[in-house]
């Protein structure tokens, strides 16, 4: 069905109103590609749209604010428009369609292990006391929980307690956090080993754990079909394992 | 769109973080966190907040949902703030067109099918909401005022389709009148609470 002109044009109040789906809402925003007075109409009553919200305004769950500003300090903000892009300042504006989204999945997963962070407390304290390391840390977390390919798997080691990793192949690494592992003498640590084709791999001490949880540790250099070891070795490290690997990890 | 029209509605005195929100002092906000101004962010998160989770829940009505699209929504304009041209819009209109756009597609997607037949018959807006501060009640009361003055038929046709999130198609369904006069009801209803809020450019 070809909607005329005149159809078109009083689509402004549904699209305004984000009442418009698939192809109507592509016609309509190719019409205004082409036609700067409906892009006038239809932008002011995006603003009068806009203040239906005070009518529902809500307090947000406790804990949100904390969890977002968070969040954004260890998120990478998207490059500006600059002259010469004007078709993909367009596709910019189309907010939640926009093909440079961080993907839903990355976000989500990077939500879930913020939650961890907070829990532990650590991230607060990244954020706002500490510099330099820890931001490149954050940085280094970001980075792999929002590459498009971010994958996240989780384990259950043998004497109990979980391992989960968010892990991006593109990025040729990997984040790492566990839960109530068992608690090990205080001059004992878990080592995280990788474990490929060509032999095993030091990949690093895990973290004590605060709560039962361990702070994301982010561990570079994955290659494919590699998979992720623990055991237990001595607090400094062990040079190969020399224990029984508590938990092995396939990764996709 | 035109900031010389919010210009002339200032925010001040201590509820101007709030006021923010209303006018367009988020326009000088987003510029600064475009430039990774992290305190710039905490102030349009205050500003904005409310109204985003406000308007996610209302369409979503899934506490947990609202709460995961709010948090993705205000990420959303940390990292894409530098795309914010105020030129094009106010600040208030570049935010919650994000946020009730990313409700509307999560009540479209398969996703959310579940959690949509949950979903209660669609209403207008509520009176039972949270509202701040006085300057904030007299916002709420202001675009109540102004939808009261839309014709039954356009108050219907907008809100169904705001707060309920549903298309034109099925907005004219459920009020039993053709698509073609839902569509100009929608635009006549905005035109005359675009009018009478003073928001045109």
């Amino acid at each position: 069905m070809r909607l005329s002109r005149g159809d078109l044009h009083t689509l402004a109040g549904p699209y305004a109103l984000d009442a418009l789906t698939g192809q109507d809402r592509d016609r309509f925003e190719r019409h205004l590609g082409r036609c700067e007075p409906c892009r006038q109409e239809a932008g002011s009553l995006r603003e009068a749209a806009a203040r239906l919200p005070e009518v529902t305004v809500a307090g947000p769950p406790e804990g949100l604010r904390a969890r977002v500003l968070a969040a954004a300090a260890a998120i990478r903000q998207a490059p500006p428009v600059t002259p010469g892009m004007g078709q993909q300042a367009v596709l910019a504006r189309r907010a939640g369609r926009s093909p440079v989204l961080v993907p839903r999945l990355a976000l989500a997963v990077a939500g879930g292990i913020i939650l961890v962070l907070l829990a532990v407390g650590s991230l607060a304290v990244t954020s706002q006391h500490r510099a330099g390391q820890d931001q490149a840390h954050s940085r280094a977390i970001a980075a792999v929980m929002t590459a498009p390919d971010a994958r996240m798997v989780t384990g259950h080691a043998t004497a109990g307690g979980t391992c989960t990793v968010v892990m991006s192949h593109s990025d040729r690494a990997l984040v790492l956090t566990t839960r109530k592992l068992p608690r090990l003498p205080a001059a004992k640590g878990y080592q995280v080993w990788l474990m490929g084709p060509s032999g095993v791999r030091k990949a690093g001490m895990l973290p004590r754990a605060h709560q039962g949880m361990t702070a994301p540790m982010v561990v570079s250099g994955l290659a494919s079909r590699d998979e992720v070891a623990l055991t237990a070795e001595p607090a400094a490290g062990s040079g190969h394992p020399t224990s029984h690997m508590i938990l092995v990890l396939a990764l996709p | 769109m035109g900031d010389a029209e919010q210009a002339a509605d200032p925010p001040g005195g201590p509820a101007g973080q709030r006021r923010a929100g209303t006018g367009d002092g988020l326009a000088p906000l987003l510029t600064r966190v475009a430039r990774g101004d992290e305190g710039a962010f905490a102030a349009v998160y205050d500003a904005t907040a409310g109204q985003v989770y406000g308007v996610v829940r209302r369409v979503l009505r899934d506490p947990a949902q609202s709460e995961e699209v709010t948090q993705d929504v205000l990420l959303e304009v940390w990292r894409t703030a530098t795309r914010f041209d105020p030129r094009r819009g106010s600040g208030l209109a570049w935010v919650m067109t994000m946020a009730h756009r990313r409700a509307v597609d999560r009540v479209r997607s398969e996703l959310a099918a579940t959690a949509r037949e949950r979903r209660a018959r669609p209403e207008g807006p509520g009176y039972d909401t949270v509202t701040e501060t006085v300057e904030a009640r007299f916002e709420a009361q202001r675009v109540r005022r102004c939808l009261e003055s839309l014709t039954g038929l356009q108050r219907e046709s907008v809100t169904l389709a705001y707060y309920g999130g549903h298309t034109y198609r099925e907005v004219a369904s459920l009020l039993e009148v053709p698509v073609g006069t839902v569509k100009t009801r929608m635009r006549d209803g905005l035109i005359r609470l675009r009018d009478c809020l003073g928001v045109d450019q």
